[in-house]
C-alpha cells in the first residue's frame, strides 16, 4: 500500500509517536484508504478533501483555545473583566465561515452522490449476493455458477452486485474495493465497481470483506473474500465451477462421497458433480477444496479444521444454524437457533468422528 | 444524605424547617430538589452499570480472538451498555439538573406539577429496574440499542429479551414524556417576575429545547416499539419482510427519534456549560442570544437529518444528497456555540477549577467530535464509515467528551449547591486528568480502527490485520477512563465525609441559584424576586444594582410559603403503570398470536388496570395543600 494515500494517518501518528505497524502490504487486508476500485478511489477524493478541511479547522481552533486558556488565566488582581456581553459582527462572522465552509464541502459531496447513484454498464458482469446467517452466496446470474464466502471477479470490467438477504439486515462490505451496501430482506440493493488495480495472469488480488451490520450472534464471524483476477483467468475459472471435477478412485474420497449423504450433509449443501448433493440451505461447496478459509474465513480450510468444524460447528461459529452433532430443541428439529430448553441429550445429525474424517477428505478432494 | 450535614450553614433556614430525612419522606417528596437528589443517585448507579458492560467490552477485544466472554455475552454487553448509558445514565442525570435547576434558575418554589415530577422519577426507575431485572433471569437483552427490525422479531430474537428491552423503552419513555410536559409548562408559566424569556439562564434554555425534543420525538420510537410487541407477540408484520412489511419502517421511526435523541443527550450538557465557562471566566456568556437561538435551531433542524443514518440502506440519490445537505448545516449552529464559548473565556480572568476544566474540555473535545461528524455526513464517506470503528470514535467523542464533560462540569459546580459542601479540588483534578486521558486514549484509536476496516458489534478478530495494537491501547485507555470516573465518586465521598461546609455563593455566581441559602429551603425563594437582567445576581453584586438582594430573595417572610404535601400517589401510580406494562411479557406468543398467552396477560393486566385507575381517583382527589396537623 502507498503510505501517501493515507497521510493524515501518516500525521495523526507521527504527532503521537507512534510506529505503523501496518506499512507491510499484508497487514492491512480492511484500509478504507487504499480503494482498488473505481468506486473506492471516488470516496477517496471526497473523504481526502474533509480529511484536510477537518485538520486544519481543529488546528486553527485547538490554537485558539489554547492560546486563549493561556493568555487569559486568572491574573489574580481580583478585579472584573471588561463585562463584554457580545459583538453582532462576529456572531455573522462566524455563522458564515462554517456556511461557506459546508457549501464548499457539499459540491463534491452531492456530485460524488449521483456518480455513485449512476446504473451499472450493460456488459458488467452480474452476481446475486445473498447475505445468510452467518455467511454469503454468490450467484452468478448469466452463468448460473454458484458458491460461497470466495466471490470471485475479473479486474479491469465492471462487476455489478444484486444485494439480498435471506433472513435479517447484513451489509457487503470489501474497504479496499469501496463503500457498503445493505442487504435488506425483502429489497434488492445495488452496488458495482471495476477493480482498477492491474492484476496479472496467474497473480489474483485478495480482498477482505466482512458483513457490517448486527445480525445476529455471530455478526463478527460472517466475513468473506473477494478474488480479482485477470480477466481470461477468471473466465477459466467460471468454466471450471461448471464442470465436475474428475471423479476420484480413492476409497476414502469414495467413502466420503457417500458419508455426505447418509450423515445427512447433501440435505443443506449442493456439489456441481454430485448428484444426490442438491441442498439449498447451506452454502454450495462445489469444488471446496479450492477454497482457502472455510466457515465464512472463521478458520483456515485445513482437513483438521474442516473434521472439527464438521463435529462441532458450534464451538467455532455460535448459533450456527449448521447441524454437525449439535443437539436438537426437545421436538426434535434443529430450530438453527441457540433457544433456551435445547436438550444437549438429544443427538442431531449422527456425524461420527470417522464418518467426518472421511468427509473431509472428500471435500478437500474437490478441485 | 449529604444534605443533613451542612444544614448548619446556614442561619436562614427556619426552625421547624428541620428536614425530615426518612426513607418515607423521600419516597412520597414532591420536593424538585428531592427529586433531583434521586435521579442524581439513580443516574450515577446505572452510569457505572453501564461502564462495567463497557469494560467487559473492551477487555473481551483487548486481543485478537480472546475469550473472555461468549459472542452471545458481548452482544448482551453492548446492547445494554448503550440503553443503560443513553436511557438510564445520562438521560436521567440531565433530569437531575433540570429538575434542581430549573425552579431555582427561573425564580419559581417549585415545578409546575411537583407530584407528576415525583412520578416521573419513580416510573422512569421502576422502568430501569425492569429492563436491568432480565439480567437476573438470564434474558438480557442483545438486538442492540438501535433493535434494529427484522434481526428483533420473533424469527431472530425467540425469549424475552427483546420483549424486556422494548417494554422497557416503553415504561421509560412514559416517564420521560410527563417529565417533558412539566419542565414545559414550569418554564412557560413560573418565570419570577421581570424573568423575560431572553433573561433566562440559557442552562434553562437549552433544557426548554430537550423538553420540546423529548415530546416531540418520543412518540416515534413508542409506535416504533408498539409495533414491534404487536409483531412478536401478536402476529402482526408490520416489519417482517416475508410476509410484506419492511424493515426499514423500523429505521425510520427508530431514527426519526433516535437523532433529536443524540441532542437529547447533548444540549443539557451544552446548558451546564453556558453557566460553568462565564462564571470562571468572570465575564457574562458571549452572544448568549446567539447560543440560545444555535441551541434552538439545532433542535429543529434535529428532526430532518434521521435518514443520515441509513445512507447504507440504499434510499436511492435524491435522499441521500438532501439528508446529507440538512446534516452539514446542523454544523453550523453547532459551531456558533464553540465560537461563542472561547469568546466568552476571551479577555476574561480564566479561573481552573475542576468544574471549569471539564467544562473546558467540553469545547475541545466536542469540536473533534463534530468534525468527524462532518465526515461522514457525507454518503460517500459514509459508506466506508458506516458501522465501523469510526463512527464509534465520533460519537464517544459527542457523547463522552460532551455530553459526559457537560455533566462533569455541573456536577462539580453544582454539588456545593445541591449537597452543602465542596468537592475536593486537588483529587478533582487527577480525576479530571485520568478522565481526560483516558477518553482520549480509548477513543482516539478507534479513529484508526475505522479507517482500517474493522466493524463494530463484532465480538471478536483476527490476527495479522492490523487490529491488534490499537486495540489494545483502547482498552488500556478505557481501564484509565475507568479509574478517572471511579476517582469522581470517590472524590464526592471522601468530600461529603470531610464535610467543607459550601458557601451559599461558592464561585461568584451570576444567576438566581446562588443567591439562594445552602442548603436551599425547601420552599427555595422565601420571596419570589423581581428580575432585571439576565444576571440578576451579579448586577446586584457588582454593578450596585438593587434588583435582588440576597436578603430579600432568601430572608424568611413573614408567612411560611403553602407548599404542597408529600403524596405517596405518584409512586403508587408509577409502580401499577410499570406494573400493567410488564404484563406484556405474559402475553408473548413468538410471533403468533397465542390466546392462552393473552388469557394470562388480560388476567394479570385488568385487575392492576384497575388499581391503576382508582389509584388515579385518588391522586386527584387528594388535596396537595390539604393542612396535615403535625407534618408542616
Amino acid at each position: 500500500m502507498s503510505s501517501s494515500r493515507i497521510p493524515w494517518l501518516t500525521l495523526a501518528l507521527a504527532l503521537s509517536g507512534c510506529s505503523r505497524p501496518w506499512q507491510d502490504e499484508g497487514n492491512l487486508p480492511f484500509t478504507t484508504t487504499d480503494p482498488a476500485t473505481d468506486f473506492g478511489d471516488s470516496i477517496m477524493r471526497v473523504y481526502s478533501v474533509f480529511t484536510y478541511v477537518d485538520a486544519v479547522i481543529a488546528v486553527i481552533v485547538g490554537a485558539i483555545l489554547l492560546w486563549t486558556l493561556f493568555r487569559f488565566r486568572d491574573d489574580g488582581s481580583g478585579r472584573n473583566p471588561e463585562q463584554v456581553h457580545g459583538n453582532a459582527a462576529m456572531e455573522i462572522g462566524w455563522t458564515l465561515a462554517p456556511v461557506v465552509i459546508v457549501v464548499g464541502l457539499l459540491v463534491p459531496t452531492v456530485r460524488t452522490i449521483f456518480e455513485l447513484g449512476d446504473t451499472a454498464p450493460k456488459d458488467s458482469l452480474e452476481v446475486r449476493v445473498i447475505g445468510k446467517r452467518w455467511w454469503w452466496a454468490f450467484e452468478y446470474v448469466r452463468s448460473g455458477v454458484k458458491t460461497a464466502n470466495e466471490l470471485h471477479i475479473p479486474a479491469g470490467v465492471p462487476v455489478s452486485l444484486i444485494l439480498e438477504s435471506d433472513s435479517v439486515i447484513h451489509s457487503f462490505w470489501t474497504p479496499r474495493l469501496g463503500g457498503k451496501r445493505d442487504a435488506v430482506p425483502g429489497r434488492q440493493n445495488r452496488m458495482w465497481f471495476t477493480v482498477t488495480d492491474p492484476i496479472q495472469a496467474g497473480s489474483p488480488v485478495m480482498y477482505r470483506g466482512e458483513c457490517a451490520e448486527y445480525c445476529g450472534e455471530s455478526h463478527a464471524l460472517m466475513r468473506y473474500d473477494v478474488w480479482a483476477h485477470e480477466t481470461a483467468e477468471f473466465d477459466g475459472w467460471l468454466e471450471a465451477m461448471k464442470t465436475p471435477v474428475v471423479a476420484s478412485t480413492d476409497a476414502k474420497v469414495l467413502d466420503g462421497k457417500a458419508k455426505f449423504v447418509t450423515a445427512g450433509c447433501a440435505g443443506c449443501h449442493a456439489i456441481t458433480g454430485h448428484d444426490q448433493a442438491q441442498g439449498i440451505r447451506g452454502p454450495n461447496l462445489t469444488r471446496f477444496g479450492e477454497r482457502k478459509t472455510l466457515a465464512a474465513r472463521t478458520e483456515e480450510n485445513s482437513h483438521e479444521n474442516l473434521v472439527a468444524w464438521i463435529l462441532d460447528p458450534n464451538k467455532i461459529k455460535p448459533g450456527t444454524t449448521m447441524e454437525g452433532n449439535r443437539s436438537r430443541g426437545p421436538d426434535g428439529a434443529n430450530d438453527g437457533m441457540n433457544v433456551p430448553g435445547d436438550d444437549p441429550a438429544v443427538p442431531g445429525t449422527q456425524v461420527k468422528p470417522e464418518d467426518a474424517d472421511a468427509i473431509a477428505t472428500y471435500l478437500l478432494s474437490l478441485k | 444524605m449529604a444534605t443533613t450535614t451542612a444544614t448548619a450553614t446556614s442561619t436562614q433556614v427556619h426552625a421547624h424547617e428541620e428536614e425530615d430525612n426518612s426513607l418515607w419522606s423521600w419516597i412520597t417528596t414532591v420536593d424538585h430538589k428531592r427529586i433531583g437528589k434521586m435521579y442524581f443517585f439513580a443516574a450515577t448507579f446505572f452510569f457505572f452499570l453501564g461502564g462495567i458492560e463497557a469494560l467487559f467490552i473492551r477487555t473481551q477485544l483487548m486481543f485478537p480472538r480472546f475469550g473472555f466472554i461468549s459472542a452471545q455475552t458481548y452482544n448482551e454487553m453492548f446492547t445494554m451498555h448503550a440503553t443503560n448509558m443513553i436511557f438510564m445514565a445520562v438521560m436521567p442525570m440531565s433530569a437531575a439538573f433540570f429538575n434542581y435547576l430549573i425552579p431555582l434558575q427561573i425564580g419559581a418554589r417549585d415545578v409546575a406539577f411537583p407530584r407528576m415530577n415525583s412520578f416521573s422519577f419513580w416510573l422512569f426507575l421502576f422502568g430501569a429496574l425492569f429492563m436491568n431485572s432480565s439480567l437476573l433471569l438470564g434474558t438480557y437483552p442483545d438486538g442492540g440499542w438501535f433493535g434494529y427490525a427484522n434481526l428483533t422479531g420473533a424469527k431472530y430474537s425467540p425469549g424475552a429479551s427483546i420483549d424486556f428491552w422494548a417494554v422497557g423503552l416503553l415504561i421509560l419513555g412514559t416517564s420521560s414524556m410527563a417529565a417533558g410536559f412539566n419542565f414545559i409548562t414550569t418554564i412557560f408559566n413560573l418565570r419570577a417576575p421581570g424573568m423575560t424569556m431572553f433573561r433566562m439562564p440559557v442552562f434553562t434554555w437549552m433544557a426548554l429545547v430537550v423538553q420540546f425534543l423529548l415530546v416531540l420525538s418520543l412518540p416515534m420510537i413508542t409506535i416504533g416499539l408498539v409495533l414491534l410487541v404487536f409483531d412478536r407477540n401478536y402476529g402482526t408484520n408490520f416489519y417482517y419482510p416475508e410476509n410484506g412489511g419492511d424493515p426499514l419502517l423500523w429505521q425510520h421511526l427508530f431514527w426519526l427519534f433516535g437523532h433529536p435523541e443524540v441532542y437529547i443527550l447533548i444540549l443539557p450538557g451544552f446548558g451546564l456549560v453556558s453557566e460553568v465557562l462565564p462564571t470562571f471566566a468572570r465575564k457574562p456568556l458571549f452572544g448568549a442570544p446567539f447560543v440560545i437561538f444555535s441551541g434552538i435551531a439545532i433542535g429543529f433542524i434535529g428532526f430532518g437529518v434521521w435518514s443520515h443514518h441509513m445512507f447504507t440502506t440504499g434510499l436511492g440519490a435524491v435522499a441521500d444528497a438532501a439528508f446529507s445537505i440538512t446534516t452539514m448545516i446542523i454544523a453550523v449552529p453547532t459551531a456558533v456555540k464553540i465560537f461563542n464559548w472561547i469568546a466568552t473565556m476571551w479577555g476574561g480572568q480564566l479561573r481552573y477549577t475542576v468544574a471549569n476544566l471539564y467544562a473546558i474540555s467540553l469545547v475541545g473535545l466536542f469540536t473533534v467530535g463534530g468534525l468527524s461528524g462532518v465526515m461522514h455526513a457525507a454518503p460517500p464517506i459514509d459508506l466506508q464509515h458506516q458501522d465501523s470503528y469510526f463512527v464509534v470514535a465520533h460519537f464517544h467523542y459527542v457523547l463522552v467528551g460532551g455530553a459526559l464533560m457537560g455533566l462533569l462540569s455541573g456536577i462539580y459546580f453544582y454539588v456545593p449547591k445541591m449537597f452543602g459542601f465542596m468537592l475536593d479540588e486537588k483529587l478533582g483534578m487527577v480525576a479530571w486528568f485520568l478522565t481526560v486521558v483516558g477518553m482520549n486514549v480509548t477513543f482516539f484509536p478507534m479513529h484508526f480502527l475505522g479507517a482500517m476496516g474493522m466493524a463494530r458489534r463484532t465480538f471478536t478478530y483476527d490476527a495479522g490485520v492490523g487490529w491488534e495494537m490499537w486495540n489494545m491501547v483502547a482498552t488500556l485507555g478505557a481501564y484509565t477512563l475507568g479509574i478517572g470516573l471511579l476517582l469522581n465518586v470517590v472524590n464526592g465521598v471522601l468530600s461529603w465525609r470531610r464535610g467543607v461546609v459550601a458557601p451559599a455563593d461558592p464561585w461568584d455566581g451570576a444567576t438566581l441559584e446562588w443567591s439562594l441559602p445552602t442548603p436551599v429551603p425547601h420552599y427555595n425563594f422565601a420571596k419570589i424576586p423581581t428580575v432585571h437582567s439576565d444576571r440578576p445576581f451579579w448586577d446586584e453584586k457588582h454593578e450596585g444594582g438593587d434588583a435582588v438582594s440576597q436578603a430579600k430573595i432568601a430572608g424568611p417572610g413573614p408567612h411560611h410559603p403553602h407548599m404542597p404535601n408529600p403524596s405517596f400517589w405518584p409512586v403508587l401510580n408509577a409502580f401499577l403503570q410499570a406494573l400493567f406494562m410488564a404484563g406484556f411479557l405474559l402475553g408473548r406468543g413468538n410471533g403468533q398470536f397465542d390466546a392462552t398467552a393473552f388469557q394470562h396477560q388480560l388476567m394479570f393486566q385488568l385487575p392492576v388496570a384497575a388499581l391503576y385507575l382508582l389509584s388515579c381517583l385518588a391522586w386527584i382527589k387528594e388535596d396537595p395543600f390539604a393542612s396535615k396537623g403535625a407534618a408542616h
